[in-house]
């Protein structure tokens, strides 16, 4: 059995593992999605898991508890739980690069690593860049301490790796790339012990390896069945890869929604319109209505007395054209949080930041097909630019 | 909102364009802010959450444009682009003292430099508040900190319900 067998075996094993019941009707090109506390207790979080390699052999490890975020873009994995060789990325002066990755709740920062990344049965994506969060060696520059609290462990996460694959290839893009227009600063060189904001080129930032597969490489869709107004103890769905690329992930008569160069389209929630988000890295629906009560034990999700079903418009940008109501029910999360359950259709809470967004968390991908298309990857008719898909049906 | 939804398309022409879009923002910002554009290019002190107004300018310290003031009902609005590209705006209550910034963009504002005693407040309650990747609330002693947005588009806002002016309601830090 030579390498190439044995990694293919090994991988075929976890992936057989992994599907239970489903391994009969499994494609190449599909992992498992399953909603689970995980070992930190996360509510509503979609997990799956990847195979990372030193580039060019067969010395890997896996990434377990890898959870799925259609809201950032890029594999990360922390120092504490890496196993194997991963080469540095360079910058043109012979500095490592580095990163300080925004968040909402935390900053990442760590150093950049070249990785080939194994996914379902398909064959890997080369030389992926990819963040390894807490590296040592490198201390965090005062620039990125600034920026809020950091994230430095797994339990602070909730889980083990994060598997952006949003609708860009590069976590930044253009604007982080020597010459960009207003570069954000998010990468750093790093040389002497100590790092510096620096231009990172495309090739060289955190890239979605979805993006860099050989085939299938156009985009993901996701598929979480329905589950009841009280919650499910796990959901077993499936992160396909590809668009129009395969039987099954055929966008069809599926209307698609385009976004904007943040990743975002347009929602109007009560008579305005706002910044929309489809967020499988957000645990509930978050949006802002000083009519539904909070809870009164301070978690600060909504509390209604009772359901309420509320409506908003998903239209794409910056068209408007298509556009679609989506029904959603908010519950007294007290009360739902009374079971033990992992995964809560009716979860939801303020957005705050003023009336800036409507971020449509997990609850959204349960009993829905959604289609994430990376963009300049899919062809007509999706065409170029960024777009969300969705259709009922998990 | 209209003045931030020029803002966004701005930016969404640049990256898409990949073009140089500062003269662009600049364009709208002039376009769809009516108020006195003042360049101010002292630095006598710092303009933190809680500090006076007098000094926003320390704050804009590498400052992609002037500071541009916009006095409305019971605040005034300071509006700069700091060097990492973030739009930021500090609210100054009519007494002087800035109850709240709010901020978007890619990057990340100097949030140390922008809450000023108030940083350490956030901090260590962020680290008892759970965690959320592209949405969090954090509700501390003194300053409750929201941020919110997928990684190319962060937005958040900070302020102190105890420094809020009378009739001005938090909906209004946008």
């Amino acid at each position: 059995m030579n390498r190439r067998n044995m990694l293919a075996a090994l991988l075929a094993a976890m992936f057989v593992a992994a599907m239970g019941a489903h391994a009969a009707q499994a494609q190449s090109n599909v992992l498992p999605m399953t909603v689970k506390p995980g070992p930190y207790g996360y509510t509503n979080g979609g997990f799956t898991f990847a195979l990372i390699c030193t580039p060019g052999t067969s010395t890997c490890q896996a990434i377990t508890v890898n959870l799925v975020d259609t809201g950032s873009f890029g594999l990360r994995i922390f120092a504490q739980t890496k196993q194997i060789y991963l080469p540095p990325e360079f910058n043109a002066a012979g500095g490592k690069i580095a990163e300080c990755t925004p968040f909402t709740s935390f900053s990442a920062w760590g150093g950049i690593k070249q990785a080939d990344v194994y996914m379902a049965g398909e064959p890997p994506a080369r030389n992926v860049p990819i963040q390894v969060i807490a590296s040592g060696g490198l201390p965090v520059p005062a620039s990125c301490s600034a920026t809020g609290p950091m994230l430095t462990s797994p339990q602070q996460a909730g889980f083990k790796g994060l598997l952006g694959v949003g609708v860009f290839a590069q976590d930044c893009g253009p604007s982080c790339a020597p010459g960009g227009s207003g570069n954000p600063g998010w990468y750093y060189s790093c040389s002497g012990g100590s790092c510096t904001q620096s231009a990172a080129g495309i090739k060289k930032q955190v890239t979605n390896p979805v993006a860099m597969l050989p085939q299938d490489n156009q985009g993901v869709l996701v598929q979480l069945p329905a589950i009841g107004s009280g919650g499910a103890p796990t959901v077993s769905g499936s992160l396909i890869f590809g668009i129009n690329s395969e039987s099954n992930n055929q966008l069809g008569s599926t209307k698609v929604f385009n976004t904007d160069g943040f990743g975002e389209i347009n929602t109007n929630f009560n008579n305005g319109w706002v910044a929309g988000l489809f967020d499988t890295g957000s645990n509930g629906l978050f949006f802002n209505d000083p009519s539904i009560p909070m809870c009164a034990d301070g978690s600060g999700w909504f509390c209604p007395t009772l359901p309420v079903t509320l409506s908003a418009i998903n239209a794409s940008k910056p068209t408007f054209v298509p556009s679609k109501t989506n029904y959603f029910t908010v519950d007294n999360a007290t009360d739902l949080f009374l079971s033990s359950n992992a995964a809560y259709n009716d979860l939801a809470a303020p957005l705050g930041t003023g009336t800036s967004g409507f971020d449509w968390g997990l609850p959204f991908f349960f009993g829905r097909s959604v289609y994430v298309g990376i963009y300049q990857m899919n062809a007509a008719p999706a065409g170029p630019m960024p777009f969300f898909a969705f259709r009922a049906g998990g | 909102m209209l003045f931030h939804s020029a803002l966004k398309y701005g930016y969404y022409f640049d990256r898409m364009k990949e073009e140089n879009s500062i003269a662009l923002i600049v364009r709208v910002m002039g376009a769809g802010v009516v108020a006195a554009v003042l360049a101010m290019t002292a630095s006598t002190g710092r303009a933190a959450l809680g500090q006076a107004e007098g000094s926003i300018a320390t704050d804009a310290i590498g400052a992609r444009a002037a500071v541009e003031m916009s006095p409305q009902a019971g605040f005034t609005v300071n509006r700069f682009t700091d060097a990492t590209s973030t739009n930021v705006r500090e609210y100054a209550a009519p007494n002087g003292i800035v109850f709240a910034v709010a901020w978007d963009g890619m990057g990340t504002p100097d949030l140390s430099r922008l809450l000023g005693a108030y940083y350490g407040d956030y901090v260590s309650a962020a680290a008892g508040a759970p965690a959320g990747l592209h949405r969090s609330r954090v509700v501390g002693q003194g300053v409750i900190v929201e941020r919110s947005g997928p990684m190319r588009a962060m937005r958040g806002r900070a302020y102190v319900p105890a420094l809020m002016p009378a009739g001005v309601d938090e909906s209004e830090i946008q």
